[in-house]
C-alpha cells in the first residue's frame, strides 16, 4: 500500500476544497458486522465445497448414464436401419428371384395369340358358371320343394318318368 | 488481524489439513478493505455485503489456482472490483435504465442514508460527487483518495497503464473539486 502524500497531487492551489478533506471512510456497520460476515463467509465456503464434493460423484454417474443412454438409442437406430435395409433388399432379392423363375418357366416365343385367349376365354367361363352356380344355389335356398313340384306341374313336366 | 504475510498464508493454504485455517486468515486480513472497498462503489450496505462475502467466495474457489505471479492483495482486490462491477452492471440491465439511474439511485441513498453514512456536509458531497464521475475514474479516485493504494497496484487491479491511471484520477480530482465549488 502507499503511504505517499498524495496532497502533492491534490494541491491546495489547484485544488482548494478536496485537498483540505480528511480522506476518512464515512460509511459505518453495524458493531458486530465482521464477526457476522466472517462466519457467514466460512459457513458458505465450506458448505459449497461439501456440497460439491458430494455432487461430484453422482453427476459423473449422471454423466455415464447418458452417454450409456445416448449409445443405446444410437445402436437401436442403427438396427433397425440395418435391419429395414436386409428386409428391402431380401424383398427385392425375393421379387427378381420370382420373375426370373417366372421367365424360365414361360416360353413366351411357344405361346400362339389363341392360345392365350382361349386361356382367358376359359378362366371368364369358369368365372361365369361358379357365379351362376352361386346365384343358383342362393335362389333355391328361398324356394320350397312344394313350389317347385307346383313350377313343374304346371310346365308340364312329367315327373313320374323322370 | 493475522500476522502473516501474505506469502506465509499461501503456503499455509498450500497444506490440505490447514487451508480451512489460512482462508480464515486471508479473510480475517483483507475483509474490511474489501468491504469498504465495494461500499464506496455499491453505496449500498446489504448489497455491498452480498458483493464482499461473493467476492471471498470466488477467492476461495479460485484460491487453489492461485499462481504467485501477482500480489495476492492485489489480486483479491481485481475479484472484489469486478464483482462489484458486475453487480453494478447487473443493476443497471435488471431494470432497463439508463447508467445515470442506478447513480441517481445511490445518490438518493447518500443524501438520505443517516444511519450507515456519518460524514459531514462536505463529505457527503464528495459522495455525491464520485457518484458523478465516469465509472473507471471513479473506481480509480476511491482506490489512489481512499485507499492510497500505489499506481502500480491499481495498474496491476485494473489493467491499465500508469500514465492512463494518473490522468484518470487528475481529471476525477478536478471534476469533484468543480461539484464541490458549484454545490
Amino acid at each position: 500500500m502507499n503511504t505517499n502524500n498524495e496532497n502533492n497531487e491534490l494541491n491546495s492551489i489547484e485544488f482548494p476544497t478536496l485537498s483540505k478533506l480528511d480522506r476518512k471512510n464515512n460509511f459505518t456497520v453495524g458493531e458486530t458486522f465482521f464477526e457476522k460476515q466472517l462466519v457467514e463467509i466460512q459457513q458458505k465456503c465450506y458448505s459449497q465445497t461439501q456440497s460439491t464434493s458430494m455432487l461430484r460423484k453422482p453427476a459423473l454417474h449422471l454423466k455415464w448414464v447418458v452417454v450409456a443412454g445416448v449409445l443405446v438409442i444410437f445402436v437401436s437406430i442403427m438396427s433397425i436401419y440395418m435391419f429395414n435395409g436386409k428386409q428391402k433388399i431380401e424383398l427385392a432379392n425375393n421379387t427378381i428371384t420370382q420373375e426370373v423363375q417366372l421367365a424360365d418357366l414361360i416360353d413366351y416365343d411357344d405361346i400362339e395369340e389363341n392360345t392365350i385367349v382361349n386361356v382367358i376365354l376359359e378362366e371368364d367361363t369358369i368365372t361365369n358358371i361358379n357365379n351362376t352356380k352361386a346365384s343358383i344355389d342362393t335362389t333355391a335356398l328361398d324356394v320350397s320343394d312344394d313350389d317347385i313340384i307346383k313350377y313343374l306341374i304346371e310346365e308340364g313336366y312329367d315327373l313320374e318318368n323322370n | 488481524m493475522s500476522d502473516y504475510s501474505d506469502n506465509e498464508l499461501l503456503q499455509i493454504f498450500q497444506n490440505e489439513e490447514q487451508k480451512h485455517y489460512a482462508f480464515n486468515l486471508i479473510v480475517q486480513k483483507y475483509q474490511k478493505q474489501v468491504y469498504w472497498h465495494v461500499r464506496r462503489l455499491v453505496i449500498d450496505a446489504d448489497d455491498a455485503d452480498d458483493v464482499s462475502q461473493d467476492s471471498f467466495i470466488k477467492i476461495w474457489k479460485a484460491l487453489p489456482d492461485f499462481r504467485e505471479e501477482s500480489q495476492l492483495y492485489t489480486w483479491i482486490y481485481r475479484i472484489a472490483t469486478n464483482e462489484a462491477l458486475s453487480f453494478l452492471r447487473k443493476k443497471r440491465n435488471k431494470y432497463f435504465l439508463p447508467i445515470h439511474d442506478v447513480e441517481k439511485e445511490l445518490s438518493e441513498k447518500v443524501k438520505n442514508d443517516n444511519y450507515f453514512f456519518k460524514g459531514d456536509e462536505i463529505e457527503r458531497k464528495l459522495q455525491l460527487a464520485l457518484l458523478q464521475l465516469p465509472e473507471k475514474q471513479r473506481i480509480v479516485f476511491n482506490m489512489r483518495y481512499f485507499d492510497a493504494l500505489k499506481y502500480e497496484d491499481i495498474s496491476t487491479i485494473l489493467g491499465t497503464s500508469i500514465g492512463a491511471l494518473k490522468a484518470s484520477y487528475h481529471l476525477a480530482a478536478k471534476k469533484i473539486e468543480k461539484f464541490l465549488i458549484e454545490n
